[in-house]
């Protein structure tokens, strides 16, 4: 582990912008840093781009690149929030109806977008999946979130119990809903699921942006506490810690940010449960380092996959929620294996 | 100064404490003893502040205690369990920074690194500052986490008067630093600091204790001031076992033999 933290997040910051430089310059169109460095200069002077790369760079690559650096640095960052509060290493986001119920959403505006009112079908189609997306995550988690109380406090026990049981109910609507559809229908709700950056733009790069900045600040200043709660809920009582107010403004938080991305990008899996175990390897456990240091490396980890959904059968896209499970499991299980070997008595977690 | 008035706690029906009255004066050290599930963990949980009590009120220095938040009550006293898990890798000297929590916001300031720096000294774990606290043995994490726990009371002075409260805490330790210590706790009631302790072996308690309660089924049985007259009857009816006392040379307090 590091003695020097700081360090960690320089270097993940240096690796941050290099990736993201060949995510804009490697592509089905491919794009030269002068032709980058141009484009920027010409938007600075309010004139026309000159040709079309510099048109696919500030117009798809770029917006296409953020959104991808940031969803998985939300990503991330909401695994280490998750692991943190559960103080278990094996959930992610998506365990208490997030992903399940944003999967929901989408999908009934795949299938049964026809029988809202017209005014509703008007709202720009582009925005009315992203929207029921978002509803159906936070109805899914508030849903989780409610149920798991009982008079005094939330047991994160009961938290997981009701996210599998609210996520199997929207995964059966969903399912449900992939049952009676057309097959055009059927394969948005497959792809939805599987996630992918092909459709981002500028709007939804600072929707996104404008949701991420408070919260990551926000849950910044949470991580002390966070640190506390690993002793427990009474032991973090005794060290000042508010524990149940901590709880709710943690899976708010979360919550609010995975949503939004979520309903953009659709359901990537794996980044929120792998990267933050990478990172504890590096710098450890102690929050206030792992969260930043998370978000940074899921940035990056995002966009290499993106790159690969890109490249791989380029012109052609590979979801991408596909190259983080393919990848991100075996990885997943050799680091397991490898901490095993490393720590006395096990993996370290028990 | 802790008063305990007219104490009760209850739960599902089921009276665990009743009728506690008590006065823990400033700078002392107090020992409560009793046999399992007389509701000593109990007590000491209320006094800690984590249980609110059901009937009666606990003032600390003058304050009822359901007055205060988590934090001031983490301000003025520190808890130490009997144990301790820690699911994620941390150092040492991360672990025991938690104890200046209630202190700081986001950064620790100079004055908490000096805290931290004098708690392992105390604790003689110096060494061990960046070592990961799931490779220590279970003597070493529990003498680092009485360090987290004295960080949180090390800045005691006489305008701001501090409590250890000590949860049954030798368990894990071998017989030098037991006494260690409770050296280091007895020191501290010379520091402004007020000492509560659960021990199970009296034996232990004797050479520190000021006062001695005993609690029986929930009730305070009695309570003892030196020279304590520790009697076969009394731990007859608090513990269920005889005992017979003797005298140590050079002491002004008995060892006591337990004899079924």
């Amino acid at each position: 582990m590091l003695r020097y933290p700081k360090i960690a997040i320089i270097v993940l910051i240096g690796l941050l912008a290099i990736t993201m430089v060949l995510a804009i310059a490697w592509g089905a169109v491919p794009i030269s840093l002068h032709e980058m460095y141009e484009s920027v200069l010409l938007v600075i002077q309010n004139k026309s781009l000159n040709n079309i790369h510099e048109a696919v760079f500030l117009d798809i690559r770029l917006p296409r690149v953020l959104l991808c650096a940031i969803t998985g640095g939300i990503l991330a960052a909401a695994g280490v929030m998750m692991q943190g509060l559960f103080r278990n290493p094996i959930v992610e986001p998506g365990l208490i109806g997030t992903s399940a119920g944003a999967a929901f959403g989408a999908s009934f505006i795949f299938v049964l977008s026809g029988t809202l009112p017209l005014w509703m079908q008007h709202l720009s189609g582009v925005f009315l999946v992203p929207l029921f997306a978002f509803i159906g995550s936070i109805i899914a988690t508030v849903l989780v979130y409610t149920l798991a109380r009982s008079a005094f406090k939330v047991s994160v026990t009961n938290l997981l119990l009701i996210g599998i049981a609210i996520n199997a109910i929207a995964l059966s609507g969903t399912g449900f809903l992939s049952f009676i559809s057309r097959d055009p229908q059927a394969r948005s709700i497959t792809f939805w699921n599987l996630g992918s950056f092909s459709g981002a733009s500028w709007w939804q790069v600072i929707i996104v942006a404008i949701v991420t900045v408070p919260v990551m600040y926000l849950l910044q200043r949470c991580t002390n506490q966070l640190n506390a709660l690993m002793l427990g809920d009474k032991e973090a009582g005794f060290l000042g810690v508010q524990t149940e107010r901590l709880k709710w403004q943690i899976l708010l938080l979360n919550t609010a940010m995975v949503a939004i991305a979520t309903a953009f990008v659709g359901v990537i899996a794996f980044v929120g449960l792998i990267v933050p175990h990478i990172m504890r390897l590096w710098v450890g456990g102690n929050n206030r380092v792992l969260l930043p240091s998370a978000f940074l490396c899921g940035a990056i980890l995002l966009t290499i996959a993106d790159m690969a959904a890109r490249l791989l059968i380029a012109p052609g896209e590979i979801p991408i929620g596909i190259i983080t499970s393919l990848v991100g499991a075996p990885v997943f299980i050799i680091l397991l294996k490898q901490t095993q070997l490393l720590q006395k008595g096990g993996s370290g977690y028990d | 100064m802790i008063e305990v008035k007219n104490l009760g706690f209850s739960i599902l029906k089921k009276q665990i404490l009743q009728q506690i009255e008590l006065k823990i004066p400033k700078n002392s050290f107090t020992v409560i003893m009793g046999a399992n599930g007389a509701g000593k963990s109990t007590l000491l949980q209320l006094l800690a502040g984590s249980l609110l009590p059901t009937a009666g009120n606990i003032f600390m220095d003058g304050v009822d205690m359901q007055t205060m938040n988590a934090r001031q009550l983490a301000q003025k006293r520190a808890v130490l369990s009997q144990q301790y898990y820690l699911p994620f890798a941390l150092t040492v000297r991360e672990v025991v920074m938690m104890g200046r929590y209630p202190f700081f916001n986001n950064h620790p300031k100079a004055i908490d690194e000096d805290i931290v720096n004098k708690a392992m000294q105390l604790m003689d774990v110096q060494d061990l500052g960046n070592t990961i606290y799931q490779h220590l043995s279970g003597g070493e994490a529990q003498k680092v986490q009485m360090c987290r726990v004295l960080a949180q009371i090390l800045d005691a002075n006489e305008q701001n008067e501090k409590y250890l409260l000590l949860d049954e805490p030798v368990s894990q330790l071998d017989i030098k630093y037991q006494y260690q210590l409770m050296q280091i706790a007895k020191q501290l009631t010379r520091q402004s600091v007020t000492v509560i302790a659960i021990l199970h072996d009296i034996n232990m308690a004797l050479p520190f204790a000021d006062t001695l309660h005993f609690i029986k089924a929930g009730c305070l049985f009695t309570s003892l001031y030196p020279p304590f007259q520790i009697t076969d009857s009394l731990t007859k009816s608090v513990f269920g076992i005889g005992s017979m006392h003797l005298p140590i040379p050079n002491a002004n307090y008995p060892f006591i033999y337990f004899q079924p």
